[in-house]
């Protein structure tokens, strides 16, 4: 296969920011999985709840995408704490009921849009005109690429920096590593949670939002592809493991550009799935290692 | 019960599902005290100080804690709640929060009980005078110290904050001879210097009796007897205690 | 015991339903089919129950079915052969599949990661038959015969009970559960894990082989996205309420899950799976053991009795929650020693 060197490059920018984006949703799911050690697998559908809330939005007049977007993350918001409420709190820290139950509420939630909505594939309206760039005359990229990478580093930078220095991070941070020890810091974990939930239902929302206006549309089980992709990159890389995301997402989204470049867009999903296979079998604990609680038994 | 009370426990009572770990339970620390809590293996007393601090609620009885004139009783009352009245409690394994340094260890420590950051960092200044093994590994990963260091981490960690009252759970496990004698030593000095009140339950009898002013000993989950560590080391109903469950 | 009263309440509700649904107008060879269609995913259902009890979480399992459904189709459309002898063909298909999952998963990981990689797995497949034109792609496989009719559905049904009832109680069966509790006291009791959980996993895929079978012969039409994760998720859902107890809790969970929906009067698939959704929290969060059956403990008549007389002791462990949380009992009379040593468990 003998592939144009500009049609190469251009699947590369277009896998490096679907990648940016992957992990934008990887970063979401990876702040509760490493406080809590629990997969919420109700994130995609949160990530959706974003998506259809900026639709809402602009179906009660608010024109402006970003103050729509605003409202969207503000619904994934409260859809994560609800999550929280409800799947997650009384289960205790039993990951296996807490997974089947986030399955349940994804369910739910997933088929409730689908009443609302009618279920069928709706049109999403772009925070701006496309444009395409030339670069140096060898291919075109469009301008939501960019900001889809921009976003994706703002965010990743803006995580470090938020576990870093601020004392809600630093909270996190040492609850991921040890309730009991947070607790005896005066850490008060149960709202530390939450807020995890909280801003991980900002993750989402954002995600949600930036995947639809990618594509162009939204539809009620879009969560769902997200959030398998997200679990997948976090397997890779290593649960809990926040660098591990950006670096794996983007690469997983080369590899699928590639991929769907060379022999057409059913094999997409191939490469995610037969990739995170072959790290179960062959590195199960991630290509950069898990970050958390030592002696974790998973 | 004198107004030199700090502590007091009345009638705790422990479950695990249907199992009673231990029940009714008296006991008290007084101002400047160091107490320990002995007893044989199964005796319910880390049960005990874990329903103290708040990890497990207790199914009967009261914690009690005197701070000058006000009293709060703390039975059920979640762990975060003692940290902030200036309890500090190490647990026995565990101990350190492993993917950050030393230095982060110690901050954290104040990190969400101490205002003044100022304040703080030279608190852990003065630690690391106290503790110097930490001083020296102050940028090394906790997860890579020795069992010794990241206990004396641990006791240095919970000292950030200036609390009133330290709960140890079992600070000689895993310690050398060596380290024991300059852990308990520090402890003594902690107590001497700053005046603050030690409960520790511990399995070493002769080192928690070196430096402890009173002992209570539990035995399959009930009191059997305390008095100032002088006499309870003489009492050949420790001996007892130990032997005969 | 409550649960013995949810699982005759359960059980009545069903007979009740099929029995109101006749009385509204269902012939009689309208519920026959509706048992049949029953009947064939309590076999698939089985199949995961007795990898769940091994302690073998097979998230994907939908996947191994449907392997098996597409090679039962490819036999008997693209190379003749009577659905007769290409049953056991599948079923011996079926039990290699199982074996390669447990090469390539089950003997290396456990838990979570063995959840997720059978999901990948399940994932992977879809993705091939959609990719696939000799299985028909997207459009499906059409135009398979239609072989499983009620008696020979029945049949299986009982062969593939019997066989599992039989395992369960056997050496086998104690294997399968101390392997799920624990896997190294399991070795050092003189269980060879490797080889049981190969075992287990063989067995798990042949009845999903003969359940993928009945299923191709039955809807006669196969699209991959069926034996997506939604359709893993209801044979998970089947066996969750059933409880791991005993195979009758699955027996009566795959009831609900498949007869259930057509109790329910809207028939908007999509409220039934809304409801369902609702339905998996509720079950998670009030009853995680599942519904019919209690798990701790023999389900023999005379253990249940035991039980109830409080003669039992120990218990086999399920998922654990996380240490701190203790149920709240009530208090105690004042200053009575406890009658003996207590035997709690070290909180970690």
């Amino acid at each position: 296969m003998h592939l144009p060197l500009p049609y190469i490059l251009e699947q590369l920018a277009i896998g490096i920011s679907t990648g940016a984006l992957y992990a934008v949703v990887a970063l979401g799911f990876n702040l509760i999985f490493g406080i809590l050690n629990v997969l919420n697998l109700a994130y995609g559908a949160t990530m959706m709840v974003g998506a259809y809330g900026l639709l809402l939005a602009f179906y009660i007049g608010i024109g402006d995408f970003w103050l729509a977007a605003a409202l969207g993350v503000l619904f994934a918001v409260l859809t994560g704490l609800l999550v929280e409420r409800v799947a997650v709190r009384p289960l205790r820290g039993n990951w296996w009921n807490i997974k089947v139950a986030t399955i349940g509420f994804a369910m739910f939630l997933e088929n409730f849009v689908t009443r609302l909505t009618d279920g069928r594939q709706q049109a999403f309206p772009r925070p701006f005109e496309i444009k395409y760039y030339s670069i140096m005359g060898l291919f075109e990229i469009a301008n939501i690429q960019v900001l889809l990478l921009l976003f994706a580093l703002g965010l990743m930078v803006s995580m470090l920096l938020f576990l870093r220095y601020t004392k809600l991070g630093n909270a996190i941070r040492v609850t991921a590593q040890s309730p009991e020890i947070a607790q005896c810091l005066g850490i008060d974990v149960k709202r530390v949670t939450i807020a995890t939930f909280a801003v991980s239902g900002i993750l989402a929302g954002f995600g949600g939002i930036l995947n639809a206006a990618t594509f162009s549309s939204v539809y009620p089980f879009v969560g769902q592809a997200l959030g398998l992709k997200a679990i997948v990159i976090l397997i890779v890389a290593g649960l809990g493991n926040t660098r591990g995301c950006l670096v794996v997402g983007v690469i997983l989204g080369i590899l699928e550009s590639l991929a769907v470049g060379m022999g057409g867009s059913t094999y997409r999903d191939l490469v995610a799935y037969g990739g995170m296979v072959a790290i179960l079998i062959l590195k199960p604990h991630g290509l950069f290692g898990e970050v958390g609680r030592i002696g974790r038994v998973v | 019960m004198g107004d030199r009370t700090v502590l007091r426990a009345e009638g705790l009572e422990v479950r695990y599902g249907k199992v009673i770990a231990a029940a009714d339970i008296d006991l008290e620390v007084r101002r400047g005290e160091i107490v320990t809590l002995l007893g044989p293996n199964g005796a319910g007393k880390t049960s005990i100080l874990r329903a103290i601090i708040g990890l497990v609620p207790p199914a009967h009885g009261r914690v009690i804690f005197h701070d000058g004139d006000q009293i709060y009783e703390t039975q059920g009352k979640p762990v975060h709640a003692l940290a902030r009245l200036g309890i500090a409690a190490v647990p026995a394994q565990n101990v350190v929060l492993p993917r950050m340094t030393v230095g982060e260890n110690l901050e954290m420590g104040g990190r969400f009980l101490v205002t003044d950051r100022a304040a703080m960092h030279s608190r852990i200044e003065e630690l690391m005078e106290k503790f110097p093994v930490l001083r020296e590994r102050r940028n090394s990963y906790a997860h890579v110290l020795s069992g010794g260091e990241q206990r004396q981490l641990a006791i240095a960690r919970a000292l950030v904050s200036r609390p009133r009252m330290l709960l140890l759970d079992e600070p000689s496990i895993g310690l050398a001879p060596l380290t024991l004698r300059e852990v308990f030593g520090m402890l003594k000095r902690i107590r001497d210097e700053e005046g603050i009140d030690i409960l520790m339950v511990e399995q070493n009898v002769v080192k928690a009796l070196e430096i402890a002013d009173r002992a209570y000993v539990m035995r399959v989950g009930a009191m059997d007897f305390s008095g100032p560590s002088a006499e309870v080391a003489a009492s050949h109903r420790l001996r007892d205690a130990y032997l005969d469950s | 015991m409550d649960s013995l009263f949810s699982d005759i309440l359960g059980f009545l509700g069903n007979v009740a339903g099929a029995l109101g649904a006749y009385y509204a107008g269902f012939t009689w060879s309208f519920i026959i089919d509706l048992l049949t269609d029953y009947g064939v995913f309590l076999v698939i259902c089985l199949g995961l129950y007795i990898l769940m009890i091994a302690g073998q979480v097979s998230l994907g399992h939908a996947g191994l079915v449907g392997i098996a459904a597409y090679a039962s189709a490819i036999l008997v459309v693209k190379f003749g052969v009577p659905f007769a002898p290409a049953l056991p063909l599948v079923i011996v298909v079926g039990a290699v599949c199982g074996a390669v999952y447990a090469y390539l998963l089950a003997l290396r990981l456990g838990g979570f990661y063995l959840a997720v990689g059978t999901f990948a797995l399940g994932e992977m497949m879809i993705n091939i038959w959609l990719n696939s034109d000799y299985v028909g792609g997207a459009i499906g496989f059409v135009e398979i015969p239609f072989r499983s009719t009620s008696p020979v559905v029945g049949l299986a049904v009982a062969a593939v009970i019997y066989v599992v009832w039989r395992l369960e109680n056997s050496r086998y069966g104690y294997a399968f559960r101390a392997i799920r509790d624990n896997e190294v006291v399991a070795g050092a009791m003189g269980v060879n894990v490797r080889r049981t959980k190969l075992l287990v996993w063989m067995i798990g895929g042949a009845i999903a082989g003969l359940g993928g079978a009945l299923d191709a012969h039955r809807v006669t039409v196969l699209q991959p996205n069926d034996f997506g994760i939604y359709f893993s998720i209801q044979i998970l859902l089947a066996v969750l309420l059933g409880g791991l107890a005993s195979l009758w809790g699955t027996v009566f969970g795959a009831a609900t899950v498949s007869l259930l929906p057509w109790m329910i009067t809207t028939g908007d698939p999509r409220d039934r799976l809304m409801i369902y959704g609702l339905f998996i929290v509720a079950l998670m969060v009030f009853r995680p053991q599942g519904l019919f059956m209690p798990i701790r403990g023999p389900t023999s008549g005379g253990a249940i009795l035991r039980r109830w007389f409080g003669l039992d002791l120990g218990s086999r462990a399920r998922s654990l929650p996380s240490g701190g949380e203790m149920a709240q009992t009530p208090p105690r009379g004042p200053g009575t020693l406890p009658p003996e040593g207590p035997i709690g468990r070290r909180q970690q």
